[in-house]
């Protein structure tokens, strides 16, 4: 075993560990005496402090392997797996959670602040370890990270009822999700005899795996992970969970822990479904969830009035467009899920802030009359918002609809290999732009209340603090620059999955 | 009558199985939670039986994680349930009614 | 070895149903203590034995005592036997979901030629093997399970600790 090079290897994480016990500690003594929001600003300082240090630790690991230096080849049995794609996606999300964090510390739910940021960082950890792991071992421990901290921070209003009973159900369901994951990665251990996914894969492709023990764990897998990713029909927790949790809580869950999940969803179903003798199978199964996803979250979001519940709908409806690339199951659709997860991360988590923003003044849930005419008092909200809004919606040039674009493309692009379904996706395509359409009713009908409404704004003038400003403008300015010149990204991933 | 794999397999997937019909009909959240603890005792009989006629150890090792998770998921479930009675007098599912729309 | 094994897994399939079935949730919490039982007999059988042990000491030691506390923290001890033990049509639609789940695995299941038990014999990994790899290859997943019951720790403590007093 080789100690320093873990050491080496795992050094954002130890940083952002060491950060989080020290400001466990710092308010367990020194800020002890200082009312919350004192607390809650030092508190998020430290945390900041430390994810920046951990994003540093991570810029230099990606300047390593891009130089080609061999400190960080040993993948450790592939739990640690660090390669340009896996470090910049780790990156995104440490930025991410700087992110959340400058959200959340104007309104932190209790007096346990350092315990919120310290499950946000434990939460962020988790999804960096689960984009670079390629173990089963690790697979499922980060994952399991993750829904704990997640769980515990959507039960941290313990002084609401609705917080609590959110939490509650997010973690039964949440657990029989992890339940059906692991049974399927036992069914692929007891196919292949191993572990690591680059064993599983050869095995598979190899043809020495049962092909019956791969269709029970290909199957388990998928309502596992649809569970993960909220697809219909697993989608249930989803509303109660983004509605009743802590605003950036909710707007952690549907950026950070989407995109770890997807880029595992890629990962491990990628090189299945391009060789796999049940690909006809599993493409099937993601097909219908991917439209029963795309129907029922659509049609759910039109009749929504709170605002929340309408984006956790929209989210349910954006995972089913994203299973689209995944049914490619060709390169470009990897990549154009990669992208979508990217871009759709970005919106969600600025338009949850704003609504958390917006939320934490109105000092209740913001519907969507609330908005009316908030245009009159604050403008740049209301253009930060309509830039978050439009790009789910898919409008151009925002990014939302290049990544949609990619999306379709790579699904007609694809050559499906099946008897049945040898037109290609177009018909599948032709389902996600309808609904495509059917979502710009309700995307438009909040627009409408914040810019057109003639009606006497019921917001006051907002004042948001300077750190939540710049989220929200840099935000805004990522969906834009990734909508204008979205080849770049596109370029990078392509050429690091090659 | 000898006793291979597949018969543990069977065992797994049929505790597997009741723990899953075990959530879907009960509404008492303290039992729902017991069922989580039998589907997740039925993976660990198959892991452990793959691991043991395939000849490896890894996936021993994986139950041993199993286990490590199972426990303290356990008590951060158990955690928010006693908060949840303590906010609402009750562990009875159809009673958590406030969240529908 | 196999008069044994069908006595281990028909108990504990009895402890699973029983421990769904019964209103009493007090004595469901001890029939889930009987099938956690049974599944460490079942793990002696297929020759883990250190396995066993830890299922005991975990699942029986304390998930098992950490739920009976859970039940004198919140419901009345006996239960509550005027409520429904379950509402009809949920009851058949996961009855059915069950038997759906079961026709799709037992078939595929079997479909493999069992392999003989005689196998088994040839594998029995010390403790000492298992905790070597423990900690070589899988030192950092061991790292990360250090990182989860600290997340694990925290969320209890937060979620139990009431929100009004101290």
């Amino acid at each position: 075993m080789n100690y320093p090079q873990l050491f080496l290897t795992t050094l954002p994480e130890l940083i952002v560990v060491l950060g989080m016990f020290v400001a466990l500690g710092f308010d367990y003594t020194k800020y002890k005496e200082l009312d919350p929001q004192t607390r809650s600003n030092k508190v998020a300082a430290l945390s900041t402090i430390a994810l920046m240090l951990g994003l540093a630790g991570v810029v230099w690991q990606f300047l390593q392997v891009t130089d080609g230096s061999k400190t960080f080849s040993n993948s450790f049995n592939g739990q640690v797996v660090l390669t340009p794609l896996t470090l910049w996606f780790k990156g995104l999300i440490f930025v991410l959670a700087l992110f959340v964090v400058q959200f959340a510390k104007t309104d932190v739910p209790n007096k346990h602040v350092s315990e919120y940021f310290g499950l946000i960082l434990l939460s962020t950890l988790g999804m960096g370890f689960l984009i670079t792991a390629q173990n089963l071992i690790m697979l499922f421990v980060s994952i399991e990270l993750i829904s704990l901290s997640l769980y515990g921070l959507t039960a941290f209003q313990t002084d609401k009822k609705f917080s609590v009973e959110a939490g509650i159900k997010y973690f039964t369901i949440g657990g029989v999700s992890s339940a059906f994951l692991l049974f399927g990665l036992s069914y692929l251990f007891g196919a292949t005899n191993e572990l690591s996914f680059e064993g599983i894969t050869a095995a598979i492709t190899s043809g020495a795996a049962p092909q019956n023990y791969v269709l029970i764990a290909s199957a388990f897998l998928v309502v596992g992970l649809g569970f993960k990713i909220a697809a219909a029909p697993f989608h249930l927790w989803a509303p109660d969970t983004y509605q009743c949790g802590p605003v950036p809580v909710a707007a952690w869950v549907a950026s950070g822990s989407k995109i770890a999940s997807f880029f595992l969803l890629v990962q491990l179903f990628g090189p299945v479904l391009e060789t796999s003798e049940q690909k006809e199978t599993l493409i099937a199964g993601i097909v219908l969830v991917s439209v029963l996803s795309m129907v029922l979250g659509n049609i759910g979001a039109l009749r929504q009035s709170c605002v929340k519940r309408l984006l956790a709908y929209s989210s349910i409806a954006h995972a089913g467009y994203i299973l689209i690339g995944l049914v490619a199951a060709n390169e470009d659709g990897s990549i154009s899920v990669l992208f979508y997860a990217v871009i759709y991360s970005l919106a969600t988590l600025g338009a949850f802030a704003t609504i958390g923003i917006i939320d934490s003044r109105l000092g209740r849930e913001a519907q969507i009359d609330d908005f009316n005419g908030t245009w009159k008092q604050n403008p740049g909200l209301s253009i930060l918002f309509m830039i978050f809004i439009l790009s789910l919606a898919g409008i151009p040039p925002l990014s939302g609809f290049f990544g949609k674009f990619y999306l379709f493309m790579a699904a007609i692009g694809s050559q499906p290999e099946i008897a049945s379904w040898s037109e290609g996706f177009y018909w599948l395509v032709a389902v996600a732009l309808l609904m495509s359409a059917v979502s710009l009713f309700y995307y438009v009908k909040v627009l409408k209340a914040f810019l057109v409404s003639a009606d006497t704004p019921k917001l006051p003038s907002i004042q948001i603090t300077k750190a939540e400003g710049a989220g929200l403008l840099l935000l805004a300015v990522l969906v834009v620059y990734l909508g204008i010149y979205p080849t770049g990204l596109v370029e990078f991933i392509a050429a690091s999955l090659g | 009558m000898t006793i291979g794999l597949n018969e543990f397999l069977v065992v797994s997937g049929l505790l597997f199985t009741i723990g899953f019909v075990g959530l879907l009909i009960r509404r008492n959240t303290l039992v729902l939670f017991m069922c989580l603890e039998i589907m997740l005792n039925g993976v660990n009989v198959a892991l452990v039986a793959f691991s043991q006629f395939n000849g490896t150890m890894d996936g021993n090792l994986l139950v041993f994680f199993i286990i490590t998770v199972a426990a303290a998921e356990v008590a951060v479930g158990l955690a928010i349930l006693v908060a949840l009675f303590r906010k609402r007098q009750t562990v009875y599912v159809q009673e958590l009614n406030a969240l529908k729309n | 070895m196999t008069v044994a094994f069908y006595i281990m897994a028909a108990i504990a399939v009895l402890g699973a149903v029983m421990a769904i079935a019964l209103r009493n949730v007090v004595h469901a919490v001890f029939s889930v203590l009987l099938f956690f039982s049974a599944l460490a007999g079942l793990f002696i059988l297929l020759l883990a034995e250190f396995i066993a042990v830890v299922q005991v000491l975990v699942y029986i030691g304390s998930v098992g005592i950490l739920m009976l506390f859970a039940i004198m923290l919140t419901t009345k001890v006996t239960g509550d036997p005027t409520r429904k033990l379950l509402s009809r049509g949920w009851a058949w639609g996961g009855l059915v979901s069950g038997a759906l789940l079961l026709a799709f695995l037992v078939p595929l299941i079997t479909q493999s030629k069992s392999e003989s038990n005689s196998q088994l014999s040839n594998f029995n990994p010390s403790v000492k093997d298992l905790g070597l790899t423990l900690m070589d290859p899988y030192f950092a997943s061991v790292g990360v399970i250090a990182l989860l019951l600290t997340a694990g720790l925290i969320a209890a403590v937060v979620a139990a600790s009431s929100a009004s007093g101290e």
